[in-house]
Parts: structure tokens; C-alpha cells; sequence
């Protein structure tokens, strides 16, 4: 008894000394100033803090959002970055974070700028457009072969362990599985410097250093992809090993190799999050399902005797009705939350990929409607031909999904129409810059609790824009705020929230500011914090895409 | 002997581990039994980076009657009051202190100076109300010569009260014994 004291009280320490935090470190002065303009390139970096922290990231970004490299050092509250050469003219965005002892982390941006500050009037910025445009074909080119190696291999773990081939058949399309399933590792790693290059818009001689994988392990995208590539790599051990335990575990690590898509992207964020999980879920199993199954299918019908592929077949067949119409109504359901008006599918190039996306899988479904009534009782009855027919059938549904996969990756690069905002401009891809005079300003409304606020961005783009907002109760009257803050961040690009306090309007609880800055293009979050009294703080957030 | 000493170093190193001085302003006794008088004991150990303290505002939530603040020398001591018309309004149930339709809705001591090295408790006795397993909060603001902290966070059902940066002190309303 005695003996265990110390452990007890050693146990009781740790459970003391964990978190709530007992103080957080605050952000006292910086060097250069926030929003200072300095006539000479600075130097080095300061930020000094009231307490002694240890940096976590400290990021400095110019206008094009390419991190300007720099060596940081912590002296207790002084935290230091640095310059190693003479940074160009221009704006910069400092993005830290930091933690100081038992404490939570804090972060935050200010911005300053050097000789003239960048073009800050509402124009896009100067993106090395060649360069852009190679970092979106990459990642795009990446993510299909991604999505068809990751839903092929799966698929083929999951045809091995329910569908038990023999063990001829099963030698026979173990090979094929395993290199999908290598496939998906590769590709899934890729993601990483894929994401990192189009966030930074790096330049090549950037491709060649760290930065573009450590900004793409920020992403959640990246995040995601790497615990992807962990449970494939798991799936295809089991999957080596063939016993049905060893199947049983990679079918395991296979759902969660694919329960990663769902944590990020649109789909991931879009609300009502009960419906748009599951549906997503299911829409990926029946896809996986089906695209699995193709070509071991395939395989089983090029040996002979034909009587097992017929088995096959015919088992395939009986379930198939089911997983296409889970597959359907998974993927109306996703639409319907994804496109907000269908007035609005026309003109924007996420609504003409879902048309030809849906226009695919129609001809897929014809063809697998062909197969399944008009081939497969010739099949049962051992017709050569019909064999030869189906064969040439199923290769075609291979590519056809791959071609489904290929729109299903442009989709996620593409901004769906629900995205927070109702956007008055058509948008005609990233080539011609669209007439400022064809924006709409972003408006939208926000709700926290009993409270509502309507918020007006003009003209909504990078640079710096004018945002009012008029906080509201819950029956619709502007309330008497005593002040309001918003913050701006962006954390697929690892930008702390800048702040700017909003000044009083005319009116009450109406607040503006002609300093929302964007810096750069991508998903913004805004938060717009307002002390409704002494007592009562009501936060409202909501995420934009600004170009 | 050297058992002793290993024993007393170690609840020492637990009791520093407790001890520490939380940044945040918070109650000393965080559960009392419910429907029982209590004596809420603010601490509050800083000012605001590094400014002294110069008011603390408490609010007083629904359902909590019969309230008294300790007066303290150096500090002016008010106690706001609304109707319960106002009470209604705000969404508050009626708690009806004295004889008067009004109930306190907020406790301020005022014009002081708390540098921030300096530590000091703030107390106000009070009747709680009988809920027991709820949790209630004294949304508190201090205001200092130079600046103001706004410890009125109060968690949804979901949140994760540690991650607030500025949680509302807060109690809970254990059954009575």
C-alpha cells in the first residue's frame, strides 16, 4: 500500500497539471509595426509576447502567398525571424502561432509592407499564371488516378473477402489489386507537395524544395491523404497474406482509407452535416463496391471453365441493383445540398462538370442495365459470344468510371454554388479576368444564437474590400452592439486570423470597415465577433471563396 | 525519515502543480450544493497585461436570490437592479428580492487599483437555486486602467469549455445533501 502512494500521488500530479490553461501568451508589440510601411527592407522579424513562448509556425507570405524563407529563433518572449536577403517591395502577411508553458496555442497575422504597398485596389493578383495553371493540372491529374486506385483496390479487397474466389481466380487477380493498391499510396503521398505547390502557386525552383510539403501537410487535404496512404498500406499487408482474417482486417483498413475523403473538401463542410457524412459515405462504399468488383470480374471471365464466372456473375448481379441505387440516391442527395439553385449549374463551371459527371454515369448505368438483362442469361447458358460481348462491355464501364473519376476530381477544384454567398457574376473558368463591373457584391447572413447578422462584402475579391454589417435580434431589429471585431483567416494556407476592429456606422449595430483584406485567393474564414453587452459576446462565422 | 521526506516532496510538488495562479479569473469553490447559500469567492490574480484592475462587474444569473457583496475598502461597491418587467424581458425567471419587484442583475465593485503583482478575492454571498447537475455562470468583466478582459464565455452543449479563451467563472449545482 505504501508502495503505491507515489504512483497514485504521481498520477494525481499529471491529472492536475493538464489543461485547463492557466494563462495565455499575448502579443504585446511587433518589429515591424502592424501595417507599418517601411521604406527599407527590414532585416529581421520581431514579435515580442508577455510571457516566454515557444513558436510553432511562424510564416511570412508576400502578396503571391509564397513564403519568404527565414530562420526563426525563440528568446523567451521575443520571438525573432531572421531575412535572409532583401525582400522586394511589396505586402507582406506575417502568420504566427505560438505556445507558452502549459498553456494553449495562439496565433495571429498582421500585415506590413515595403517601398510602395502591392496594388492594393480590388484586381486580382499577378499569379505566375503558367505556373498555376501546372499546379492545378497536377493535383487534378493526381487526384483521378488517386480516386481510381483508391476505389479500385478497395473495391478488389472487398470482392476477395466476400465474394471468396477460388484460389486460382484469386492468384490471378491478387496482382492486380496490390498494384492499384501501391498505386493509391504513391498518389496519396503525391497529394501532399500536390496541394502544398497549387496553395503556394510555387514557382518550380520551389517544387524542388521542403516548402511545398510542409504547406501541404498544413492542408487538411494533406493530412487526410497521409492517413489514407497508412490504412492502404496496412490493406494491401492483409491483402498479401489472403487469409480471411488477414481480409478481414484489410477490408477494415480500406473503409477507413476511404472514411478520409470525407474529412475534407466540399463535401466534408457542407451543412446539414447528418445528411451530407452518411450520404457521402455511401455514395464512396457503392462506388468502391462496383469499381472493385469490374475487374476480377474481368479476370473470372477469361478462365475456363466459365462456371464460376457465372457464379460470379450471377451473385455480382443480384447485389448490383442495390449498390446502383444507393450509389444514386447517395449522390442526388450530395448534389441537392451542393448546388443551391439549379438556375445556377449552367453557368458555373462546377454546375457543367456535375451535367457531364451525370451524363457519364447515365451511360454507365445504360451499359450496366445491358449487361445485366440482355447478356447475363446468355452468359448463364454458356454462350461464348455473350462472354466475349461482356467482356468488351465491362472494359468499357472500366474506362467510363475513369473518365467519372476524372470529372469527380475537377468537381473538387471547382467552387460549388452553395459556398455561403449569393454570387451575382458568371465566372468563365480562370483564363479571361472578369470586368470588375460584373461582381455582385458577397452578401449573406450569418446567425449566433438569438442573434443574426447580415453582412455585405464589396466587391468581395482580393485586396481590400468594404464590409458593413448589421447585427440583428432574433425578430429582425438591429440591436444597440457595442462593438464589433472581425477576423480573417485562411487555414488551408496556414494564415492566422488577422484582425481589424469594425467602427460604429450611423445606425444601430451597423459596423464597417474599408479594410477587410484578402491577401490572397482561396477559402477565407470570417469571423465577425460583436459584444452585444457588458456581458455577452456573439460570434458569427462563415467561409468565402474569394478570387 | 527519508520516506517522510519523499512523501512530503511529493504532495508538495502536487500541491505546487494546483496551485499555480490562474490568469483567468475564476471561483474558488466551483460546486456547492443546490438551493443553498453560498459565499462565490472571485479570484483575481491579474490585471490586464500588466495594467492594474480597476472594477470588476459580475452578473448575477437566473434563479440566483438573496444577494450580498462583501463590501472592500478602496473599492466603491453598486448593485444594479432591474424590474422584473426587465427580467422578463432579458428572458430571466422572476426572483424577487425584499419586498420590491426587482431583482439584482449585477454586482460592481468600482474605482480601485488591484496592480496586476497584486492578488485579490471578491466575495458575494447568494442563494442558489434549486437545480441540481446544472452548471451556472457569473459572467465577469474587469476593467483596468488601461484595457478590459470580458470573462463572459459561456459553452454551448458541445463546446469544450477549455478551449474558451475567456470562460465566465462558473459553479455547479451539486444535489443537496
Amino acid at each position: 500500500m505504501g508502495r503505491l502512494f507515489p504512483l497514485v500521488l504521481f498520477c494525481v500530479v499529471l491529472a492536475g497539471a493538464a489543461p485547463p490553461a492557466l494563462g495565455h501568451a499575448v502579443l504585446l508589440d511587433t518589429a515591424p509595426g502592424a501595417d507599418a510601411r517601411l521604406d527599407a527592407a527590414p532585416e529581421r522579424i520581431e514579435l515580442l509576447f508577455n510571457e516566454p513562448v515557444e513558436p510553432v509556425r511562424l510564416r511570412i507570405l508576400d502578396a503571391e502567398g509564397t513564403e519568404v524563407g527565414g530562420q526563426t529563433r525563440a528568446l523567451g518572449e521575443r520571438v525573432a525571424v531572421a531575412l535572409p536577403e532583401e525582400l522586394p517591395d511589396g505586402s507582406y502577411i506575417v502568420s504566427w502561432r505560438v505556445i507558452s508553458a502549459d498553456s494553449h496555442p495562439v496565433g495571429g497575422s498582421f500585415r506590413f509592407a515595403v517601398g510602395a504597398e502591392s496594388d492594393g485596389a480590388p484586381a486580382p493578383p499577378e499569379l505566375d499564371a503558367g505556373s498555376e495553371a501546372g499546379w492545378r493540372a497536377a493535383a487534378l491529374a493526381n487526384r483521378a488516378v488517386f480516386l481510381f486506385a483508391l476505389l479500385g483496390s478497395v473495391g478488389g479487397v472487398w470482392f476477395l473477402a466476400l465474394f471468396r474466389p477460388s484460389p486460382g481466380l484469386a492468384e490471378q487477380i491478387a496482382p492486380t489489386i496490390l498494384g492499384l493498391g501501391g498505386l493509391a499510396v504513391l498518389t496519396a503521398l503525391l497529394t501532399v507537395p500536390a496541394q502544398g505547390g497549387l496553395m503556394l502557386g510555387a514557382s518550380l525552383r520551389e517544387a524542388a524544395g521542403a516548402v511545398i510539403w510542409r504547406a501541404g501537410f498544413d492542408s487538411s487535404l494533406g493530412q487526410a491523404a497521409t492517413v489514407a496512404a497508412a490504412a492502404l498500406v496496412l490493406m494491401l499487408v492483409g491483402a498479401a497474406l489472403r487469409a480471411p482474417p488477414a481480409l478481414a482486417v484489410a477490408s477494415g483498413a480500406g473503409a477507413v482509407a476511404l472514411g478520409t475523403l470525407l474529412t475534407t473538401g466540399h463535401v466534408a463542410t457542407a451543412e446539414p452535416r447528418w445528411a451530407t457524412v452518411p450520404a457521402h459515405g455511401v455514395h464512396l462504399v457503392a462506388a468502391a463496391f462496383w469499381l472493385g468488383a469490374l475487374m476480377p470480374l474481368l479476370a473470372a471471365l477469361s478462365r475456363h471453365p466459365p462456371a464460376e464466372a457465372a457464379m460470379l456473375l450471377g451473385r455480382f448481379s443480384r447485389v448490383a441493383m442495390a449498390i446502383v441505387a444507393l450509389l444514386i440516391a447517395a449522390g442526388l442527395v450530395l448534389a441537392a445540398v451542393q448546388v443551391a439553385q439549379p438556375g445556377a449549374l449552367a453557368a458555373q463551371a462546377y454546375g457543367q462538370l456535375l451535367v457531364g459527371k451525370v451524363i457519364l454515369v447515365a451511360a454507365l448505368l445504360g451499359l450496366a442495365a445491358f449487361n445485366k438483362w440482355r447478356l447475363m442469361p446468355d452468359i448463364l447458358t454458356g454462350s461464348v459470344r455473350a462472354r466475349q460481348r461482356l467482356d468488351r462491355s465491362i472494359r468499357v464501364e472500366i474506362v467510363l468510371v475513369a473518365l467519372i473519376l476524372a470529372v469527380t476530381a475537377a468537381l473538387g477544384q471547382a467552387t460549388p454554388p452553395r459556398t455561403g454567398v449569393h454570387d451575382g457574376h458568371a465566372h468563365h473558368g480562370h483564363e479571361t479576368d472578369p470586368d470588375p463591373a460584373d461582381l455582385a457584391p458577397r452578401t449573406g447572413m450569418m446567425t449566433s444564437g438569438d442573434y443574426r447578422a447580415a453582412f455585405e462584402i464589396v466587391p468581395g475579391r482580393v485586396g481590400d474590400n468594404d464590409l458593413s454589417v448589421m447585427v440583428l435580434d432574433a425578430d429582425g431589429m438591429p440591436i444597440e452592439a457595442l462593438g464589433a471585431e472581425l477576423r480573417l483567416a485562411h487555414p488551408e494556407a496556414g494564415i492566422e486570423p488577422l484582425e481589424a476592429a469594425l467602427a460604429e456606422g450611423d445606425t444601430a449595430g451597423w459596423f464597417e470597415t474599408s479594410q477587410a483584406h484578402f491577401p490572397l485567393a482561396g477559402r477565407w474564414t470570417v469571423e465577425i465577433v460583436v459584444l452585444v453587452s457588458d456581458f455577452e459576446r456573439a460570434r458569427f462565422g462563415t467561409e468565402l471563396e474569394i478570387e | 525519515m527519508l520516506q517522510t521526506t519523499y512523501r512530503a516532496t511529493l504532495v508538495a510538488a502536487a500541491v505546487l502543480a494546483y496551485g499555480p495562479a490562474h490568469a483567468h479569473i475564476t471561483l474558488e469553490t466551483q460546486e456547492a450544493a443546490a438551493g443553498g447559500y453560498y459565499t462565490a469567492v472571485l479570484r483575481v490574480s491579474h490585471g490586464c497585461e500588466g495594467s492594474p484592475t480597476t472594477a470588476v462587474r459580475v452578473q448575477i444569473p437566473d434563479g440566483v436570490m438573496g444577494v450580498r457583496p462583501q463590501p472592500k475598502p478602496g473599492w466603491e461597491l453598486e448593485i444594479v437592479r432591474e424590474s422584473v418587467d426587465e427580467a422578463a424581458d432579458h428572458g430571466h425567471s422572476h426572483g424577487v428580492n425584499d419586498e420590491s419587484a426587482e431583482r439584482i442583475s449585477e454586482i460592481r465593485w468600482m474605482d480601485g487599483s488591484l496592480p496586476d503583482e497584486y492578488y485579490d478575492e471578491f466575495r458575494l454571498r447568494m442563494l442558489l437555486p434549486d437545480s441540481p447537475g446544472k452548471v451556472v455562470y457569473f459572467p465577469t468583466v474587469q476593467e483596468c486602467e488601461e484595457g478590459v478582459h470580458r470573462w463572459i464565455e459561456i459553452p454551448e452543449e458541445d463546446d469544450d469549455a477549455a478551449e474558451f479563451d475567456e470562460p465566465a467563472p462558473g459553479l455547479t449545482l451539486t444535489p443537496a445533501d
